[in-house]
This record gives C-alpha cells, sequence and structure tokens, in this order.
C-alpha cells in the first residue's frame, strides 16, 4: 500500500511540473500535437500507479521525453512557421460572403445538420443570415453574421462608454497578494495606507480588489462584525 | 525560453542518468555471468559456498536495479538465485543445473532493455 501511495505522490508531482512547464495551452484549447502529449502523459502516468510491477522510471522516462519533444516542436514551429501546416490544420471558410462552400463542408465530413446547429448554438437560426463562418484550427466554428443582423455596438448607436479598468485581487483572506500589487504598480505599504484610512484592518478583511487608478473594492469578513457589500472607494 | 532551457537540461540530466543505468546494469550482469562461469559443473560444497556469493552480491544490487528493471524480472532472478544456493547446498544436481541455466536467462532479459537492438525497440 506504501508503494502505490508513494508512486501516486511521484507521478502527481511529475505531471504538475511538466504540465506546468508546457504552460498554459495545455489548459486550454489544445493543438494537434498538445491534444496527443496531453493524452499520451495522462494514459503513461497511470501505469506504474496502478500496476506494481511496473518501476515508476518506466513513467518518467517517456514522460520526460514527451515533455522535451512538446517543448522543441513548438520552438521550432515558432521559428519556422512553414512547418506548421505538418502539424497543424489551417483554418477553413465554410461560408463566404453568405456563399456556402459545400466542398469544404464536404472535405471536412460535416453534415448540414451540424453547420446549422452550431450556427443555431451560436444565435443564427437562419443560414441567410450569415456572412461568414469558418471553422477554426481548434476546431470551432467562427460565425459573422450579415450586417443586417448584427449586434449593434456602442460607436454605432453613438452610445459614449468608458472603458472599465481591470480590478487585480490584492488583498484575499487577510493575506496581501504582492503579484496583484505589482500588477497595479503599488506596494504593501500603500495599501495598508489605504485600508487604514477606511478604518480597516487586513485581517477584518475577506477580499480587497484594485485598479490602477488606486480604486479599491473591499468585502469584508462575514465574522469580522462589520456586513456589507463591497465598499468602493 | 525558460520553458526551452528548462527541458534541455531534462533532457541532459535524462541521458546522463539512463547511461549511467545502462553501464550499471550491464556491469551488474556482467560481474553475474562471470561468477556463474566460474561456478563448479556439480552441486558439491565449493559451489554452494559459490552460489551464496552470487546471492549475496545479486541482494545488495537488486534494490538499485530495480530502479528501473521491471519487477517480474527482478524477481526472477531473485528467486533463481535462491534456488541455485538451496539446490546447492542440498547437494540437488539436476535442481543446481536447472537454476543455473534459468538464472542466466533471467540475467539476458534483465540486461536486455539496456542494450540497444532493433528487437528490443520492435
Amino acid at each position: 500500500m506504501i508503494t502505490i501511495f508513494i508512486r501516486t505522490l511521484v507521478i502527481y508531482l511529475a505531471l504538475n511540473i511538466i504540465m506546468r512547464l508546457m504552460g498554459k495551452r495545455q489548459i486550454g484549447e489544445l493543438e494537434v500535437t498538445d491534444l496527443v502529449t496531453t493524452l499520451l502523459i495522462s494514459e503513461i502516468a497511470a501505469l506504474p500507479v496502478t500496476d506494481q510491477d511496473i518501476p515508476v522510471a518506466y513513467a518518467l522516462i517517456p514522460m520526460v521525453t514527451l515533455l522535451i519533444l512538446e517543448v522543441l516542436s513548438s520552438m521550432v514551429l515558432t521559428r519556422f512557421p512553414r512547418f506548421k501546416s505538418l502539424v497543424s490544420a489551417r483554418p477553413t471558410v465554410i461560408i463566404r460572403n453568405g456563399r456556402l462552400n459545400q466542398r469544404a463542408l464536404m472535405s471536412l465530413r460535416i453534415s448540414m445538420e451540424e453547420l446549422m446547429s452550431e450556427i443555431r448554438q451560436q444565435g443564427y437560426p437562419d443560414l441567410a443570415q450569415v456572412q461568414h463562418a469558418i471553422l477554426e484550427k481548434n476546431g470551432k466554428l467562427t460565425v459573422l453574421p450579415r450586417a443586417a443582423f448584427a449586434q449593434p455596438t456602442n460607436s454605432q448607436l453613438g452610445v459614449r462608454a468608458a472603458d472599465e479598468p481591470l480590478m487585480h485581487v490584492v488583498l484575499c483572506n487577510g493575506v496581501c497578494s504582492l503579484p496583484g500589487l505589482k500588477l497595479i504598480g503599488k506596494d504593501r505599504a500603500w495599501l495598508e495606507r489605504e485600508l487604514a484610512r477606511r478604518g480597516y484592518t487586513a485581517d477584518r478583511l475577506f477580499c480587497v480588489t484594485a485598479n490602477d487608478a488606486g480604486e479599491l473594492r473591499l468585502i469584508p469578513r462575514q465574522d469580522a462584525g462589520r456586513h456589507g457589500k463591497g465598499d468602493g472607494a | 525560453m525558460k520553458s526551452f532551457a528548462a527541458s534541455l537540461i531534462l533532457l541532459a540530466v535524462m541521458l546522463g542518468g539512463m547511461a549511467w543505468n545502462a553501464v550499471y546494469i550491464n556491469r551488474v550482469a556482467d560481474r553475474l555471468n562471470a561468477m556463474l562461469d566460474a561456478m563448479p559443473d556439480s552441486g558439491d560444497a565449493d559451489s554452494a559456498q559459490a552460489a551464496a556469493a552470487v546471492r549475496e552480491y545479486w541482494e545488495s544490487n537488486a534494490p538499485y536495479v530495480g530502479l528501473s528493471v521491471g519487477y517480474t524480472v527482478t524477481d526472477r532472478v531473485s528467486e533463481q538465485t535462491a534456488v541455485l544456493a538451496a539446490c546447492a547446498a542440498c547437494g540437488d544436481f539436476y535442481g543446481y543445473r536447472s537454476a543455473l541455466a534459468l538464472l542466466r536467462d533471467a540475467i539476458g532479459d534483465m540486461r536486455r532493455l539496456e542494450q540497444f537492438s532493433i528487437e528490443n525497440l520492435l
């Protein structure tokens, strides 16, 4: 039992490090190589966890090899985009200027029912409302409607709207978040000053967010005695 | 760039580790084979002493060999060294010869993954 426990720990740690090194792409949209790597790694990682006859090295070696291949291939593809078409699909235009590209649809093996379903899911009940439809590299369909069916923007309506600044978490569970403060160009002393000015101490706050302009939103702890909504500054 | 550098370092460490491991496994296998070659053909008192030495050598190296060689193979080697020692101690000639042959076979399997060949790759 202790062997399985230790093996699980080792594999868990190795997978975490490898996924971290692979970057955010592994977590979000996947390219073919990324998907293959992720699937293989998850399969390989599970082997020594469940089978005591397999040494942990049998999983670590392939996992590290896959990591190296993944990093090297992304490096090569970034430097030499010409090779990208070898491992990565290109976007395909399915509807251009309202005209359906039947040949593309056939080669992608997408039925009209599937296309209509995708278009409906994006809020367009009729094919006639679509100006362009492009099947992206990640397999998602981008639908661009005809001007008559597109939602008007603020600028088209003549509405003046101010851009909302981005808020960052600068304090969480009473603990100061230095990365958050760094993002808005402030430091711990500034935060403590601002909190003191509003009559708060860090330990009485559940969360504090702030933006580049130094505006704060405070969420007090529910058990701190002072309840209520965020306190805007 | 950090990922690239980290990958290169990992690659170097892994290749170094794999090379060292291959040398180590082959050395253990060579030593065991040499000890088996030097053993007498019959299961007498000398062979009992030699078989005990083989078993002792294997047991001191088995935990490290087991880090990279499947436990099925290492268990076979352990089993046959034990059988060899027992047969040599009680003078069982046929058991002794049989254990010797099976042990050589297990040692061959042990070093198989550490030797580059198309057969192993496939």
